[in-house]
């Protein structure tokens, strides 16, 4: 349930399922996927870690954002398409032999290279045959083991964290710091131009393993139906707990089938916000206390037991299966807290029929509404394949080859690699609108979804076509949250615990957790599940993420 | 498993076993002239054989995962080997392994005791229906329901009775009283075990009604003729006949009875929560395929089938004791 954060800013209702991703990583709620440095394995610890160079960080200059982004992480923003569009990569990447990847896709399989115009073309701009195995998004999570254990491994795979991440790199995949450490990554410009922050997740053994998928550090949205809180006059940033419940009893309404909210986890994670709960973890002096474990957490619990009880979750609340974005877009559910970011383009998408339809942003702010809350921040990368790594070759000039194929996808919002990539070809994929924005035509909605965005990407830039000034209220948002966000500081970190027990021992106590909030279980009950989840996995986890920090000397 | 029964005639068994005894009575010259006056049918068995072998006897092998510390990228010659360790949640006093137990066993008593018998007397309501069109129509009816998934079985349920479905939002609109029936954990099993019913009750009509009209009409006769009501005839000759057939699909529900039905609960945990609702299938998936821990839910498994072909024997002992044929005979 990962968000599925996506570059393509046109979408149709085809995709809407397909790209339904989820809620943004669960506001830290342990889906730890963040890796990287030390672990259980021999060969992967703090000290080899931390002695790998990362790439040397060079910007890209050659297009100016109408509204530029931060160091702290907020994303650039246009307001349209730019009109010029400037070359990044200037030689074809390829030697003309035959690249293989595997990635996953949220669409419909698109149609192959011999008769898809749009791949045709990329193969021939990069002067490469890439053949992909393009995994439904449901299937990935089975399918990347099973090609593991096949011995069947493409060049390029987009990687998942699973058991013992580490030795499973160290056998199978290319460490890649000699070509990438440092300022070697200068022969890649285009990956020169990922955020440094995104890197770290690639680190293990001592080595780089792969090139990130950056994400923006915001990582979710609180989107709201600012339609229905004009009808009532609501708020939309309501300032404090009590006014925040205040405004989902008026927004909630069972006889018109409207309720605030449509799943357990969206008060959950404003409420994290709200009670300051760790981000994950909280890091105090080397010492790390879960979410879970925290003073802030039973608050919270509370707070959501008074919720459920004041009828503003839709009953269903508690089924993971919920179709909260098409509860969202119906107007079912007023409230979509901490969805993946990238949504604002979907829902966009999705309504573009109905005029009444109005997106707004939820500021959260603290339990007294005196200040605004502490942000909870995303690891930086895509959360379900932070990653893709290389098959093992000796091949030092196939590797370099590889390498400047990713180079070229990914290239940076606005060249001309990137409307290629994006839009495909003008007249056929995409036709430019009066405001010079591309728009996707139905053969370019179909071919273009080839899953290389999970292989390269460039880093995730605010656009919305036909809506200029939607950039600026997402850059806004970002520039209001982004400042006060605290990190976990587990990003970046392995723990064989968090890959492997913890899932279990997470879903038992979540499990419980929801008894308790609707009134099954006693709330004295609480205690004895944080101590069953510590002892299952969570003591664990925290001894292998401390032992890290401490040879680090703090989070990375 | 009805379906495999369909093939053959109503309450026969056949069995590997028993066709080797009949062929030792038949044996003539030697393996090569067998050999070729046979080259037909076993060149028509071939294939099947192979497919058998190769798709249910070789994967067995993959079984041997139960006894190792199986990672995926390491694969079955290099996984390391740790004997029995696989197997502590049968002594390692695992609460969460005792509940998915006891809501299994519960719902195979359930469902062998109330949802087994239904479609036999389903067959008996619509044999004994005099119109031949409307005994067409309702059991076509009555065979819908078994080609939905579950996916669609569980959301017309949630659309239907749900707490935000139809019934629900019309008491909702006219100030009446609601009534909860899903996400309410005392009535999971009832919820469940009506689901499966109205799936897949009509659908096992079928080989009952095939075996109802293989029986001699005379008999019926005969016994009216004696002056037999229509509940004698049901008695003493219909219920007769059905017998064999009945204790046959029975031992071969009991092989899979430890299957409650996975897919169907996985897609109604969330909101009942793990306690009503863990059975062993789920509990397989929630700790073993999630957290990557392929050795065990390998391990599961195989106690399952062990516990499975335990009930087979067991049964087929039992019914042997009762002088019937059972699934397969001696």
């Amino acid at each position: 349930m990962t968000a599925e954060i996506r570059n393509t800013p046109v979408f149709t209702r085809r995709r809407l399922l397909a790209g339904a991703g989820g809620l943004a990583a669960m506001a830290g709620a342990t889906s730890l996927v963040g890796c990287s440095n030390g672990s259980s394995s021999a060969t992967d610890n703090a000290s080899v870690n931390s002695a790998v160079k990362l790439p040397t960080y060079v910007p890209y200059t050659g297009l100016k954002p109408d509204l530029p982004g931060t160091a702290q992480g907020v994303d650039n923003a246009f307001r349209n398409f730019p009109k010029d569009n400037p070359q990044s990569v200037k030689e074809k990447p390829g030697d003309g032999s035959t690249i293989t990847g595997m990635a996953i896709i949220y669409y419909a399989v698109p149609p192959g290279p011999d008769k898809n115009s749009y791949w045709k073309g990329l193969n021939d701009r990069m002067n490469v045959d890439l053949q992909l195995q393009m995994v439904g998004n449901a299937d990935y999570a089975t399918k990347f083991p099973t090609v593991i254990a096949g011995n069947n491994l493409p060049d390029l795979t987009m990687m998942q964290v699973v058991a013992n991440f580490p030795s499973l790199l160290d056998k199978q995949f290319q460490p890649l710091d000699e070509f990438l450490s440092g300022d070697a990554i200068k022969d890649y410009p285009n990956l020169a131009n990922l955020p440094t922050a995104s890197w770290k997740s690639t680190i293990y053994n001592g080595h780089i393993y792969g090139i990130p998928i950056p994400r923006g550090l915001v990582g979710g949205y609180n989107f709201l139906r600012a339609d229905l809180f004009e009808e009532k006059g609501l708020p939309t940033s309501p300032k404090g707990y009590d006014e925040l419940l205040r405004v989902c009893k008026e927004l909630t309404d069972p006889k018109q089938r409207r309720w605030a909210f449509s799943l357990n986890t969206q008060p959950a994670n404003l409420l994290a916000m709200i009670n300051d709960e760790p981000n994950g973890w909280r890091e105090n002096g080397g010492k790390l206390t879960n979410r879970y474990e925290s003073q802030e957490y039973k608050q919270s619990v509370n707070d959501m037991i008074t919720m459920w009880k004041a009828g503003v979750m839709h009953p269903n609340s508690f089924d993971p299966a919920q179709p909260f974005k098409n509860l969202f877009n119906a107007g079912t559910a007023a409230i979509n807290a901490m969805d993946g970011y990238p949504g604002w383009a979907q829902y966009r998408s999705d309504n573009s029929s109905n005029p009444k339809f109005k997106l707004g942003l939820m500021e959260v702010y603290n339990r007294d509404g005196s200040k605004l809350a502490p942000w909870h921040l995303g690891s930086g990368v895509f959360g379900t394949g932070p990653f893709t790594a290389m098959k093992k070759t000796s091949d030092k000039n196939r590797v370099k080859m590889i390498l400047r194929v990713l180079n070229y996808l990914a290239a940076p919002f606005g060249t001309e690699e990137y409307l290629y990539r994006l839009y495909g070809a003008e007249g056929v994929d995409h036709k430019t609108n009066s405001t010079g924005d591309p728009v996707l035509t139905k053969t370019g909605q179909a071919n273009t979804v080839i899953p290389i965005r999970y292989l390269a990407d460039a880093p995730y830039t605010l656009y919305q076509p036909g809506f200029p000034k939607d950039a600026d209220v997402q850059h806004d948002y970002q520039a209001t949250e982004v400042p006060t966000g605290i990190m976990n500081p587990t990003v970046g970190l392995f723990s064989n615990s968090a890959a492997t027990v913890n899932a279990t021992a997470d879903k038992n106590f979540n499990d419980g957790v929801n008894d308790i909030v609707q009134g099954r279980k006693p709330f004295s009950d609480l205690d004895g599940l944080i101590s069953t989840w510590k002892s299952a996995a969570g003591d664990a986890m925290r001894k292998e993420y401390q032992d890290q920090l401490q040879k680090n000397g703090g989070p990375k | 498993m009805s379906q495999s029964s369909l093939t053959r005639p109503v309450g026969e068994a056949v069995t590997t076993a028993s066709s080797a005894e009949a062929a030792k009575g038949h044996r003539h010259g030697t393996r090569l002239q067998r050999l070729s006056r046979d080259k037909l049918l076993i060149g028509i068995g071939l294939p099947g054989a192979i497919a058998l072998v190769l798709f249910q006897y070789v994967p067995l092998l993959g079984n041997v995962i139960a006894f190792q510390n199986y990672q995926p990228y390491l694969g079955i010659t290099e996984a390391p080997f740790i004997g029995l360790q696989n197997f502590s949640f049968l002594w390692g006093g695992n609460p969460t392994f005792y509940n998915a137990l006891l809501n299994t066993l519960i719902l195979t008593i359930i469902q062998t005791v109330l949802v087994f018998p239904v479609p036999l007397v389903l067959a008996l309501l619509l044999s004994s229906l005099a119109g031949e069109r409307l005994k067409r129509l309702l059991q076509s009816i009555l065979y819908m329901p078994h080609f939905l998934s579950w996916v669609i079985v569980v959301a017309l349920f949630q659309q239907m009775l749900g707490n935000a479905g139809m019934l629900n939002t019309f008491l909702i609109q006219h100030g009446l009283p609601q009534f909860h029936i899903i996400g309410v954990p005392d009535l999971f099993r009832v919820l469940i075990t009506t689901q499966a019913i109205w799936k897949d009750a009509g659908w096992g009509t079928i080989i009952f009604l095939a075996a109802i009209s293989q029986i001699d009409q005379e008999q019926y006769e005969a016994a009216a003729v004696d002056g037999a009501n229509s509940w004698r005839r049901l008695w003493h000759i219909t219920l007769p006949s059905l017998k064999g057939l009945f204790i046959l699909l029975l031992i071969l529900r009991l092989g899979n009875s430890l299957n409650v039905g996975f897919e169907q609960i996985i897609l109604q945990q969330g909101p009942v929560g793990l306690q009503a609702s863990e059975v062993l299938d789920t509990w397989v998936f929630n700790n073993g395929i999630i957290g990557g821990n392929w050795g065990m839910a390998a391990g599961v498994g195989l106690v399952k089938m062990v516990v499975g072909i335990g009930l087979v024997i067991g049964a087929n002992k039992l019914a042997h004791i009762f002088g019937e044929r059972g699934v397969y005979e001696k």
